[in-house]
């Protein structure tokens, strides 16, 4: 009926939304049935009032006596117009606290699945247009629950209770009309959501080549304006907009068209109840009041059937978001365990024809760190390679001449992150979490004695600042909180290695943005804690106060001087 | 300026936009409620009739029409009020798809007008944003929101005239009711966002939790505290959920305020109706008060307040879209700056083969003066040298000399063109590498050469090694050019020139972070275009020195030429 994949998505974001909370998804639908049934009820208790205040004023008129207690219904037509609004308010909220509750379930889901990927794939967290994209999906897994599965099954079950009681008068109508109407409506519902998928996932398709086109338009702007061919390009752009407009004024085309079905449906529906309960009338199976109770309870059925293409227009789009997101989500999970490693005593890194290493085009480049030369400096201006070495050396580029070796055995990449659990590496980016410093300078480990976060501190010469802090370790750093300087940052990310066990320790430009006396005091603060450790240290030029510094390349040339400098 | 007030100001720009792109289509939105309003008056007139039609059987009067008159009356009014229906939803988002469309085209307009070195200020990313996601945020704007905004007064006045032309009281009672409505909303909306105020720092904090580690994702793994973190998202996400319904607990009282005026006023109206049928009530207009006319307003009751809800409902739209106008209306031209006609191609005229500056000064972004008053004039096969020390605003005069950046004073000129119009062949510093086969890599300058000339190219920079035959011009080449070295790359782009007709060829740094051999083999290759072109290299490189006629020495604020 539908292609596999969006089958296999939509159960697997079901199966995480529902299996555990069919409660919910039962007493949210009961609630929102009440709610339908009490505005249906409202307006059919209301006609028959008036019918039968009709009819017994007209008798009585006419001198005749007439039992009519007026009260009962009226107190009953109070009572629907207040449980439809508190009802519709209790619905409300508790469909929204489901809803609310199923996404910290898909971003648990979408968050191992991302973390898995990142293993193999940088661009998780440099991407973060991609990654915006992503979490604005994730939201519209609302409608799964709130706008697909939700009215479909609260429109079933009014049209259901309604034609049952209708039933009790004009059982053979009821249930031709009930059967008649429910598969009409299927028949042309699946039809229009086969449709609406495929031309929801043409349209996804559309903007994805259109996004590549645009980014590619854009990186390359100056080429070809100062040619002057960006007008001849943008013509692919000009092409896409085009198509754009048509699949979209065809997606709607199709909304519109099963809107007129459905509201022809229900219309003819309702011509069909006004003449067949009037005809009944006239040969007494019913009475009037009975009549025009079913005539204006037809309305608020009509309206929830009425409201189906709305609802059901987005399945296209939700569709292929679930798709996505189901593929990320289930990635299968390739973590190592964790085990204990043998001390790394010796690394070696040979790297060949590396694309951002200009130097390793022509021959291998090759690195020793081991105890006899433990602390190694490299330098060379900014886009010589440096940090890329030093991702290769962190095992963090995947590469085919990229060569490990631990101890004298090369590791293959299933081993990296095993590898990577023994190395510090401190990145040229500086990241800080939106949380507070405590949590900035702990994460990854068991809760740390106070007194060893202060000492790191200390260490990079920020305990002074993080005293003045209107929190001190507890104060919110990041967005919505303390702002850092980029030396500030930069020290943070250093303290936060600083706290941690590591065998090897890679630090790419660790003193960028601070002037050299902090670094050489910094650099001197810390080295109880290089101590019998490798370190890998790269700077953009040498500086010749740091000590205890083995052995020294520069790049792009691979000069080696083997003395301590 | 506060800070409110900025943002004012930049909503301001946002609605501007707003209320310019639906002038456009202003004939077609304003159809859309022309048919909106008909399908009320529609429903109006079949409910006249289907309660006459009842009153007529039910009491057993004598009947004014004939039985299949009325159900051909009926049937024929609520068909019409269906296509009615239908013209309103299609006609507006024939609006809206219109709208969206033209803006994109002059998204289009607008990164052929401005200067690539402004555009380059923000990611390509975000400029494919701008072009698709933002562009469809405006969607609900026009299809929903803006009708439906027109239809919310038109609609109930139109039934309020009719239940008042039956029954005063009744119509007095509604109209009544309908500014309590707003007004309570806007009462709960503001306790809502009290609520909403106070726990404000906490809940974007939580909101931004699971986008801000995502982000850090690298880092976590480094940590080796995915675990940790993902049981995270868990506890931050339920501590969301719980401030948010906080929140929505006051929230959703505003929806049930209006759902309780609906039906109290429902309610009210059926017992009103009742009560003077049954002869309890007696004043006022009860003398004309019928079973028709009860039914009548009791029907039409509920959809007096249909509108409203609907544009309750799409009120987020318009939130959305002005979100969205406010980030595209400075990415637009002023519309008083909009072509009027398709700028078009111009081709340079092939007798005058020459580059020239007059009384050229330029200025970085900050306004630092780099030259002033500069006089050049390049012919073909020859070849200018621009040099300077870091910061001296080198890349930025080339991209003068290219016209991807308009000059403080003077003129650049290629050919008899100015350079707005000329063609120059730019080469930036890290060569311009997509996502596409090697063939259009290569061709993306010049669509119509064949293979042949593919090949020749390649050949003539030496990579003729890189594809052998024709068949692996149609290899992938990534944007990360995995597998290629950053001379490849560069004599790669630099087979673009000789595809095409360029005369001018400006260079950013070709050989630095290159290796020796890459950089003899960019050199030679310089040294052989510069016999049909003429050549603008900025570099430090000594080899290039000696290929240079001329040279440009920038100095921090002095220049010097030298032949």
């Amino acid at each position: 009926m539908l292609p596999p994949d969006n089958i296999n998505a939509l159960r697997f974001w079901l199966n995480l939304f529902i299996t555990r909370n069919r409660h919910r998804l039962g007493v949210g639908a009961m609630l929102a049935v009440a709610t339908a049934l009490s505005g249906i009820a409202l307006l059919a208790l209301s006609g028959w009032f008036i019918t039968a205040t009709a009819l017994a004023g007209s008798a009585i008129a006419l001198g005749l006596v007439y039992a009519l207690d007026i009260y009962l219904p009226g107190g009953g037509i109070r009572f629907f117009a207040l449980s439809r609004t508190v009802s519709r308010y209790f619905e409300r909220l508790y469909n929204h606290d489901t809803v609310l509750g199923q996404l910290a379930k898909s971003r648990v889901a979408l968050f191992s699945g991302l973390q898995q990927l990142s293993r193999s794939q940088s661009r998780i967290s440099s991407d973060s247009d991609w990654l915006n994209r992503l979490t604005a999906e994730l939201d519209t897994l609302d409608n799964l629950y709130l706008r697909l599965l939700l009215p479909p099954m609260v429109t079933l079950l009014s049209t259901i209770v309604f034609f049952a009681i209708l039933a009790l008068w004009l059982p053979w109508f009821s249930l031709a009309t009930a059967a008649g109407l429910l598969l009409a409506l299927l028949l042309s519902g699946v039809l229009f959501l086969r449709q609406n998928i495929s031309q929801g996932a043409e349209l996804a398709g559309l903007f994805l080549a259109a996004r590549a086109d645009v980014i590619q338009l854009h990186e390359g702007i100056a080429e070809l304006s100062a040619s002057k061919s960006l007008l001849r390009y943008q013509h692919r752009l000009i092409a896409s907009n085009s198509s754009i407009q048509q699949q979209e004024q065809q997606l709607q085309h199709h909304k519109a068209r099963m809107q007129l079905m459905v509201n022809s449906l229900q219309s003819a529906v309702f011509v069909l109840l006004i003449f067949m309960l009037l005809n009944a009338f006239t040969t007494a199976a019913v009475s009037a009041p009975v009549a025009v109770l079913f005539i204006l309870g037809w309305l608020g059925v009509a309206e929830l059937i009425s409201s189906l293409p709305a609802q059901l227009g987005v399945f296209g789009k939700t569709a292929f978001s679930a798709v996505r997101l189901a593929q990320l989500a289930q990635m299968p999970d390739t973590s190592a365990r964790k085990a204990q490693q043998a001390q790394i005593s010796t690394v070696q890194l040979n790297v060949t024809a590396h694309p951002h290493i200009a130097c390793s085009a022509q021959q291998t480049l090759g690195l020793v760190l081991n105890v006899d030369n433990a602390k190694l400096l490299v330098t060379g201006e900014s886009g010589c390679g440096k940090s890329t070495l030093a991702a290769c050396l962190a095992a963090e580029q995947r590469h085919p001449g990229v060569e490990i070796r631990l101890n004298g055995h090369a590791i293959n990449a299933a081993d990296w992150p095993r590898y990577q659990q023994q190395v510090a590496y401190l990145t040229q980016a500086n990241s800080i979490f939106a949380d507070t410093l405590r949590y900035n300078l702990q994460l990854g480990q068991k809760a740390l004695p106070e007194q060893a976060l202060w000492q790191a501190l200390a260490a990079v010469e920020l305990e002074q600042w993080a005293r003045a802090l209107p929190q001190d370790l507890d104060t919110w750093l990041g967005d919505w909180g303390q702002n850092l300087s980029g030396g500030q940052a930069r020290r943070l990310s250093l303290a936060r290695l600083l706290l941690r066990q590591a065998d090897l320790v890679i630090l790419d430009e660790p003193f960028n943005g601070l002037d050299a006396e902090m670094a050489n005091r910094i650099w001197h603060n810390i080295q109880p804690w290089l101590a019998n450790k490798l370190v890998f240290l790269s700077l953009h030029e040498k500086q010749e106060q740091l000590v205890n510094i083995n052995r020294y390349y520069h790049l792009p040339l691979t000069l080696q001087t083997d003395t301590n400098i | 300026m506060t800070a409110k007030q900025v943002i004012s100001a930049e909503h301001a720009a946002g609605l501007a936009l707003l209320k310019r792109l639906q002038q456009q289509e202003k004939p077609r939105l304003r159809l859309s409620i022309l048919a909106g309003s008909t399908a009320t008056v529609l429903l109006i007139l079949s409910w006249y009739l289907i309660a006459q039609l009842i009153q007529q059987v039910v009491l057993a009067e004598p009947a004014s029409t004939t039985l299949p008159l009325y159900g051909g009356l009926i049937v024929s009014l609520l068909l019409v009020r269906n296509l009615a229906l239908y013209w309103q939803e299609q006609l507006a988002q024939t609006a809206s798809n219109n709208i969206r469309a033209s803006l994109r085209q002059q998204l289009l307009h607008a990164w052929q007008a401005i200067k690539p070195a402004s555009l380059q200020q923000q990611a390509a990313s975000s400029h494919a944003g701008h072009w698709l996601e933002d562009t469809d945020a405006l969607d609900g704007y026009f299809s929903r929101y803006w009708p439906q905004q027109q239809l919310m007064l038109l609609s109930p006045l139109l039934i309020l005239a009719a239940i008042t032309v039956s029954n005063w009281l009744v119509g007095l009672l509604l109209l009544l009711s309908a500014p309590l409505i707003p007004l309570f909303m806007s009462l709960i909306g503001m306790g809502a966002e009290q609520i909403n105020q106070k726990h404000l720092t906490q809940r974007q904090r939580l909101a931004g939790h699971f986008l801000d580690r995502l982000r850090k994702m690298a880092l976590i793994n480094r940590l080796g505290a995915a675990e940790m973190v993902k049981a995270e998202v868990a506890s931050r996400s339920e501590r969301y959920r719980q401030l948010v319904m906080k929140t929505l607990r006051v929230a959703f009282l505003s929806s049930a305020v209006l759902e309780f005026f609906a039906s109290v006023a429902i309610a009210a109206v059926a017992i009103y109706i009742g009560f003077v049928l049954f002869g309890a009530i007696n004043f006022g207009p009860a003398q004309s008060l019928t079973l028709a006319s009860g039914i009548f307003m009791l029907a039409l009751a509920p959809e007096f307040f249909q509108p409203l809800r609907q544009f309750a409902q799409s009120y987020h739209d318009r939130a959305a879209a002005l979100a969205a106008a406010t980030e595209l209306a400075p990415q637009l031209l002023p519309s008083t700056l909009l072509p009027t006609e398709p700028l078009q191609l111009q081709d340079t005229d092939k007798t005058a083969k020459a580059f020239a500056c007059r009384d050229l000064s330029v200025n970085t972004a900050t306004g630092r003066q780099i030259c002033q008053q500069v006089n050049i004039n390049l012919n073909l096969g020859q070849c200018l040298l621009v040099s300077g020390p870091s910061g001296a605003g080198k890349s930025t005069l080339l991209k003068t000399f290219a016209g991807l950046q308009a000059p403080a004073h003077g003129q650049v000129c290629v050919g008899p063109l100015p350079v707005t119009q000329g063609r120059v062949f730019y080469l930036a510093q890290k060569p311009w590498v997509f996502n596409g086969t090697l063939r259009e890599n290569l061709a993306v300058l010049s669509p119509d050469v064949d293979d042949t000339a593919l090949l020749a190219a390649l050949n003539r920079v030496g990579l003729a090694t890189l594809c052998p035959s024709p068949a692996q011009l149609d290899k992938p080449l990534t944007e990360r050019a995995e597998g290629l070295s950053g001379g490849q790359l560069q004599r790669l782009a630099l087979a673009r020139v000789l595809l095409s007709s360029f005369d001018i060829i400006v260079l950013d740094e070709p050989t630095a972070s290159l290796d020796l051999a890459s950089r003899k083999q960019i050199i030679a290759c310089l040294a052989q275009l510069k016999r049909q072109h003429a050549l603008i290299i900025v570099s430090h490189d000594a080899e290039l020195t000696k290929l240079a006629d001329q040279q440009l020495i920038l100095t921090a604020g002095d220049k010097h030429v030298a032949a």
